[in-house]
């Protein structure tokens, strides 16, 4: 797994995503527990060599399962005439998607560990994104840094002047304007940008993207997580003849 | 507004990735290179607003504010939110990359109907009271929409077992709704008031 840190960004893009597609429409639960196991023992691989932590990692997971909560929440029961009824199959079928959703989180996080936004962007691009979508993703990536920084200062300066969100009509009015103070500021950025870009010469085109890697280093490891995600796949299929 | 991993089966994702898809190249072809950057700004903008919690009751809801981001953006919204959630995917686990498409058609869909709806409130010469109206109207649209398709698609995928479920999530999604109409009004509103000029020349 170390050699995961090396991969080719492009790579490690391109595996998070079939391991997601793969993850999603898995129908075995067997299948997807193995593989569940195999993206957690690649968190912990990350947690160790520095790229995330434990906190990170219980974190995303919580956030997945909010939503896996609502699922179990009503799966398992069914309102028939006779009232609130206990339902089996749904108890199996809330099950099959918290290994889902908590096995995509995993494999995500375990494979993009310390890639960071600008790192996608240029990932996404040297994946064959479309030219103009990869150039709107590079820039959104370049701004949001700008606004969030802008946001913490909104809100130093509210509790300053001793603002508390509470759920009351200021809040709401305070939010609002929040959101039109940075609406405002992308609506004049975007005129000086365009002035800066043209005055530059901007022809619409950038650099292409770096070539794909040569290294057979690289290409190992794409086999390598490959044959892990199969295998993971395979196994309990295996097991059950 | 999420659908997790795994809930949606595989006819359902990739129909709802294709239509995702026809509206991202739309979007794309829609949006001219000079403006690319003034999608990204307002992309980005909406992404960090999106963020803010506002509490409600003992808990919290954060904004979402696609319907805004729809009636500002036009059809250029589909590749914006498209970004938005593939970021989202990628670094905060939010979604996934096989769910990205319905993800994106249940956001964008709506808001590029407000556009269509209220577009007019953005002129310069239109009232106040308008524009309030129409940014509150954005967020009736752009969540009661996505409840609307979000629900398609659960039923389209679990039928009568996603049942309770469906009823939940709309319940669930009322008070968002509410917040991202008021704040969409305000929000609106003020823009209105300070720059009417850069607002009526945002994409179409």
């Amino acid at each position: 797994m170390s050699c995961t840190r090396q991969a080719d960004h492009r790579l490690r893009l391109a595996a998070a995503v079939v391991a997601s597609a793969v993850i999603a429409v898995t129908p075995q639960p067997a299948s997807v527990a193995v593989l569940l196991a195999a993206a957690l023992c690649g968190c912990a691989v990350a947690v160790a060599l520095g790229e995330t932590s434990v906190r990170d990692v219980a974190r995303r997971l919580l956030a997945v399962n909010a939503f896996v909560a609502l699922v179990w929440v009503t799966l398992p029961w069914q309102l028939t005439a006779r009232g609130w009824v206990y339902w089996p199959p749904g108890v199996d079928l809330a099950l099959l998607i918290t290994l889902r959703a908590n096995a995509v989180a995993a494999a995500c996080l375990a494979l993009l560990a310390g890639i960071d936004a600008f790192g996608l962007a240029r990932a996404a691009a040297g994946l064959g994104l479309p030219a103009k979508l990869a150039r709107l993703m590079a820039l959104t990536v370049r701004y949001v840094g700008l606004f969030a920084e802008t946001r913490l200062r909104i809100e130093r300066a509210c509790r300053a002047r001793g603002f508390r969100a509470r759920p009351d009509r200021r809040t709401l009015r305070v939010t609002a304007q929040m959101v039109a103070v940075l609406l405002m500021q992308a609506l004049l950025r975007a005129e000086r940008v365009e002035l800066a870009l043209r005055a530059r010469g901007f022809s619409g085109l950038y650099a292409a993207p770096a070539r794909w890697p040569r290294q057979r280093q690289q290409w190992a490891w794409a086999l390598a997580t490959g044959a892990a995600l199969s295998g993971a796949w395979l196994l309990p299929v295996w097991l059950a003849r | 507004m999420h659908l997790a991993e795994g809930v949606l089966d595989a006819p359902t994702l990739i129909a709802s990735g294709l239509l995702a898809a026809g509206g991202v190249a739309v979007g794309l072809r829609r949006l001219p290179e000079s403006r690319l950057p003034l999608a990204a700004l307002l992309g980005a903008a909406l992404f960090v607003a999106s963020t803010i919690h506002v509490p409600v009751g003992v808990g919290s809801v954060h904004l979402v504010l696609n319907g805004l981001a729809g009636l500002l953006l036009g059809w250029a919204v589909f590749p914006v939110i498209v970004v938005a959630l593939a970021l989202q995917a990628a670094l905060f686990s939010f979604g996934g990359f096989a769910v990205l498409g319905a993800n994106t058609l249940l956001l964008a869909a709506p808001a590029v109907l407000a556009h269509a709806l209220l577009r007019g409130a953005l002129r310069p010469d239109a009232a106040p009271a308008r524009r309030a109206l129409a940014g509150a109207l954005a967020g009736v649209v752009g969540i009661g929409g996505a409840i609307l398709i979000a629900a398609g698609l659960l039923a389209a995928s679990g039928g009568r077992a996603y049942a309770e479920l469906i009823v939940l999530l709309a319940v669930a999604h009322v008070p968002v709704l509410a917040i991202d109409a008021a704040v969409g009004a305000t929000a609106l509103a003020v823009l209105g008031r300070v720059l009417p000029r850069a607002l009526a020349e945002v994409p179409r």
